[in-house]
């Protein structure tokens, strides 16, 4: 009789090992947020350990302003942009908390966008899926989901299979996604350590802000948090900055920004009142009037620098290895500046994300999906299908453009 | 907590479990537990009207068996003392009284049900004769407590057995309770009869590994009907009939089509996830479904659409009205006139028509439902005094009963008869319903299937149409797997060896995850008999 048993109850665990192991392939298979917050999400995690110097946070400010090869073959320094589109400044400390798990960074660099988003803008649950459907599960994950996330949504959340089964009804999505992955993990590790663009001067998809974004009383109760939780660490070098943005904050939200920050014991440095002394041309350097375009990256990410390497005692020193790798990335950003700048030039104004293969096979190719893509929406006219997400095409995002105190 | 949320299946897991590990004898406290906790978390401001009905039906029910036994005893007592007539006489006063006691039951408790169900229907009808002389029947704005026609049948059935003494009462009322509100069943049934249930739910049996695999087998084909077909089906019909003059004929006669199958996939579905959750417990509930739309006549179509309902209804309303006094009365003046034939097939065709108003009016208080009864009491009056006529014509053409396309003849004619009926179901009263009709044969346009705006219509993409259409072909080879043998399919499945059974189930279960409509964004559907 326990000869039965036992049978049984092996039986039963081998189906339902087996019934876990296709539920995560089918998660894999359907899951989909932006291509771009996936590769620098997954990235990230890809990186040597204890190999980067600086750790940088924020929205898509810093993924499209900033760019850590060039600031690596310029200063020395290694730094990565854990960097995601719309993301709230409430997970900044989550994001920060990942980033030391892995890495022990000389620097945290904070962009402060996070912290102008109002409540509608969080209400968005791409926003949120952003970086909890990417970061890795693990304690830190669950916690989140538990303290951020409503309790009737969170088992979606745990469970994603519960929120993405219905992307088998959009399969050409789901293969550009996977076409993009494809391209991503190509390589031991992310080329340009988290990147994204779009070739124009002036791009037709514009997110220009009418007002200037304010704190809100989220965006304070999170900064302090933020700073809160720095200090909790013990971490002595913590920067936050403000990356240009054409419509600029005010000089009170600046002042208060200032004040929440060094009251907190760290540095402040706002970008945005220095454009004139970076060299930002508005009428060339920004793809939009929330992000600098390859031409104001590289401007920006060299005023950075050399910031960094004046103010923090940052050492450069890494292993030979560490070193190739780097001076590989750097070759290869600095090929791609070079062609993302003519394509700036000829206003070509597409998308591109740090997994694009620029040559002109990869541009062919990228054109053949986009039309396979296009195909099968015509096919299944579905009014409710989301904004594509699959390559990057709605880069910067889908919920900035949808975010309604920048829109309006 | 609905029957396809998550909670619901950790509930019944839970449960299983504490069923599991307490001893045999207590294991009815368990189910009883869990049904009143059940029905607390999803109904408790109504709770008291199911006790209420498990009270008067339980002590209606001692008191009824009580007076029956004292009379047969008496009786007994006074053998060889009594006259013939006074015998009678007394044999007279019991049957009266007992009568009396078990309407009294009856009355009380279908007329909770029917002033809770009705109550509002004519207010609102009332209001507006009166409202030209300035009266006014206030709404009460009424709600049907969970599951009330279903526990309401269910316990009058009981009444009407002790009365026709066909069980003895049960003395325990928590026992009596746990027949009346068994959760996997509180919702949509099925109606069980006391002798099938009752004895079931109190043998505590073992959770069983056979009973187990069976019964989460059901359970997830139960969810596949749901929320793969019928889940994915119901916004199309809800809006093509709440708005039918705005669509074509076409798109009515597909919602009507549509609607056959979201229904029968809704309620099944339903039925099928009651009766796995029970086969769990080791409790077999009486099935509800016998592939319906396999049916030559309407008469089947009723003997497996339902089938519960339909054998309370046959047990305890068609047959006593049809063996009434007056029926029989009725048949005897027929025969005097017209001969055997008539006398025996009118009064069973006129009982049949009171069964199925019954029937509508059940469904809801609004004409279209009457004449949905109307409809399908009709044909099988019709169908049963022209039956004669039909054999002849069938002789005449010389068309073979037996024969497969005759087969397939009648069960396309017998879906048309039930399609025409559904069309009182969706319609939003009667006379929609007879435009929808007019519109679906008059505005017709078979040409507008091949245009793309035709799907935008119906609000189902290509891929959702062909996603149904498979799950149609699955259903359909179940259904005929399940027609041709005695045993069912989930019986063999079982019988095979654990790879066989592992794949069926992963199949069957990632398709559900999949292709399942669940999850956020989606708005989750009742199950359609429910708010009967």
């Amino acid at each position: 009789m326990k000869g039965i048993y036992k049978k049984r109850i092996l039986k039963i665990t081998a189906l339902l090992i087996v019934m876990v192991l296709i539920a995560f392939i089918c998660e894999s298979l359907l899951i989909r947020t932006t291509s771009a917050a996936e590769a620098h999400i997954k990235n990230f995690y890809r990186e040597p350990k204890n190999s980067l110097d600086v750790a940088v946070i924020g929205c898509s400010e810093m993924y499209a302003d900033y760019s850590p090869p060039i600031a690596y073959r310029n200063f020395g320094f290694t730094s990565y942009n854990l960097a995601v589109e719309g993301v709230p400044g409430h997970f900044f400390n989550s994001m920060l908390d990942e980033f030391l798990s892995r890495q022990d960074p000389q620097l945290v660099v904070f962009e402060v966008n996070g912290f102008f988003y109002t409540e509608k803008h969080i209400a968005i649950e791409g926003n949120n899926r952003r970086w909890l459907d990417n970061m890795k599960r693990n304690a830190n994950w669950a916690e989140l989901i538990h303290d951020t996330i409503a309790k009737e949504d969170q088992f979606d959340y745990y469970v994603r299979l519960s929120k993405y089964h219905s992307n088998w009804e959009r399969p050409e999505g789901q293969l550009a996604r996977m076409y993009s992955m494809y391209l991503n993990y190509k390589g031991e590790v992310s080329k340009m350590k988290s990147f994204g663009t779009r070739t124009s001067c002036n791009s037709k998809k514009k997110v220009n802000r009418k007002k200037p974004p304010q704190l809100t009383d989220y965006g304070r109760e999170y900064l302090q948090a933020t700073i809160d939780h720095c200090r909790e660490l013990g971490l002595e070098n913590v920067l936050f900055i403000r990356e240009p943005h054409k419509a600029k904050i005010s000089a009170e939200t600046d002042a208060e920004l200032e004040k929440m920050i060094t009251d907190g014991g760290y540095k402040y440095l706002n970008l945005e009142a220095m454009s004139d002394e970076i060299g930002i041309d508005e009428s060339t350097d920004y793809y939009n009037g929330d992000h600098l375009n390859v031409f104001g990256n590289e401007k920006a990410t060299l005023y950075l620098g050399k910031y960094i390497m004046e103010n923090y005692d940052i050492s450069t020193e890494h292993t030979e290895e560490i070193n190739k790798l780097w001076d590989d990335c750097a070759d290869y950003t600095e090929e791609a500046f070079s062609i993302l700048k003519e394509r700036t030039l000829a206003n070509e104004d597409k998308v591109y994300s740090e997994f694009n293969d620029l040559s002109e096979k990869g541009s062919a190719l990228r054109e053949k999906y986009h039309k396979i893509k296009k195909q099968g929406k015509d096919e299944n006219f579905d009014e409710h299908e989301p904004p594509e997400f699959g390559d990057g095409e709605d880069f910067p995002t889908e919920c900035e453009d949808k975010a309604p105190d920048k829109k309006e | 907590m609905t029957y396809t949320s998550l909670n619901y299946l950790l509930y019944a897991a839970v449960c299983l479990l504490v069923y599991g590990v307490t001893p045999k004898k207590y294991r009815w406290w368990v189910l009883l537990a869990a049904s009143m906790g059940f029905y607390a978390i999803v109904c408790l401001k109504y709770i008291g009207f199911i006790i209420l009905t498990a009270a008067t039906t339980y002590f209606g029910g001692i008191k009824l068996e009580k007076y029956i036994t004292d009379s047969d005893a008496y009786i007994k007592s006074q053998k060889g003392k009594w006259s013939k007539e006074e015998k009678s006489a007394y044999k007279d006063k019991v049957t009266r009284n007992k009568k009396r006691i078990c309407a009294a039951v009856l009355v009380f408790n279908f007329g909770i049900l029917c002033f809770l169900k009705y109550y509002n229907f004519f207010a609102d009808s009332l209001t507006s004769v009166l409202k030209h002389f300035g009266g006014k029947v206030p709404n009460l704005g009424l709600f049907l407590p969970l599951g009330i026609s279903f526990y309401t049948f269910q316990s009058m059935g009981y009444i009407i057995d002790i009365y026709r003494k066909k069980y003895t009462a049960e003395r325990n009322f928590f026992k009596f309770l746990l027949f009346v509100s068994f959760f996997p069943q509180i919702v949509q049934g099925p109606i069980a009869f006391y002798s099938d249930l009752a004895h079931q739910l109190y043998a505590g049996e073992d959770v069983r590994f056979e009973n187990f695999k069976q019964g989460v087998l059901l359970v997830t084909w139960g969810f596949f009907k749901k929320l793969v077909i019928a889940d994915r089906l119901v916004t199309t019909v809800t809006t093509i009939s709440g708005d039918h003059k705005s669509y074509s004929g076409t798109a009515i006669l597909s919602a009507a089509l549509i609607y056959a199958l979201q229904l029968y996939a809704d309620f099944s579905g339903g039925i099928d996830i009651s009766r796995g959750i029970a086969q769990l417990f080791g409790i077999n509930m009486a099935e509800n479904f016998k592939r319906p739309y396999f049916s030559k006549d309407i008469s089947e179509y009723w003997h497996r659409w339902h089938i519960t309902l339909g054998g309370w209804l046959r047990e305890y309303l068609f047959y006593p009205v049809a063996m009434s006094k007056p029926f029989q009365k009725m048949g005897k003046a027929l025969k005097a006139k017209f001969g055997m034939k008539i006398s025996k097939v009118v009064p069973v065709s006129i009982a049949s028509l009171i069964t199925f108003i019954v029937v509508g009016i059940w469904h809801g208080a609004n004409w279209k439902y009457v004449a949905f009864g109307v409809w399908n009491g009709g044909i099988i009056m019709i169908s049963t005094l022209l039956e004669d006529n039909f054999t002849g014509w069938k002789n005449k053409l010389h068309i073979k009963e037996n024969s497969k396309p005759f087969a397939l003849f009648q069960m396309f004619r017998t879906f048309l008869i039930v399609l025409v009926g559904y069309y009182f179901d969706i319609a939003p009263n009667f006379k929609s319903a007879m435009s929808m009709m007019y519109l679906s044969v008059a505005d017709l346009h078979i040409s507008e299937l091949a245009g793309r705006e035709f799907y935008k219509t119906i609000l189902l993409s290509k891929r959702e149409i062909a996603l149904v259409l498979a799950a149609m072909l699955v259903l359909f080879i179940v259904s005929l797997k399940q027609e041709r043998s005695q045993t069912t399919l989930r019986e063999q499945i079982c019988k095979k060896n654990f790879v066989v059974q592992s794949l069926v189930f992963i199949v069957l279960f990632f398709s559900v995850v999949i292709f399942g409509v669940y999850g956020p964004g989606t708005d989750p559907a009742d199950f359609y008999y429910m708010q009967f």
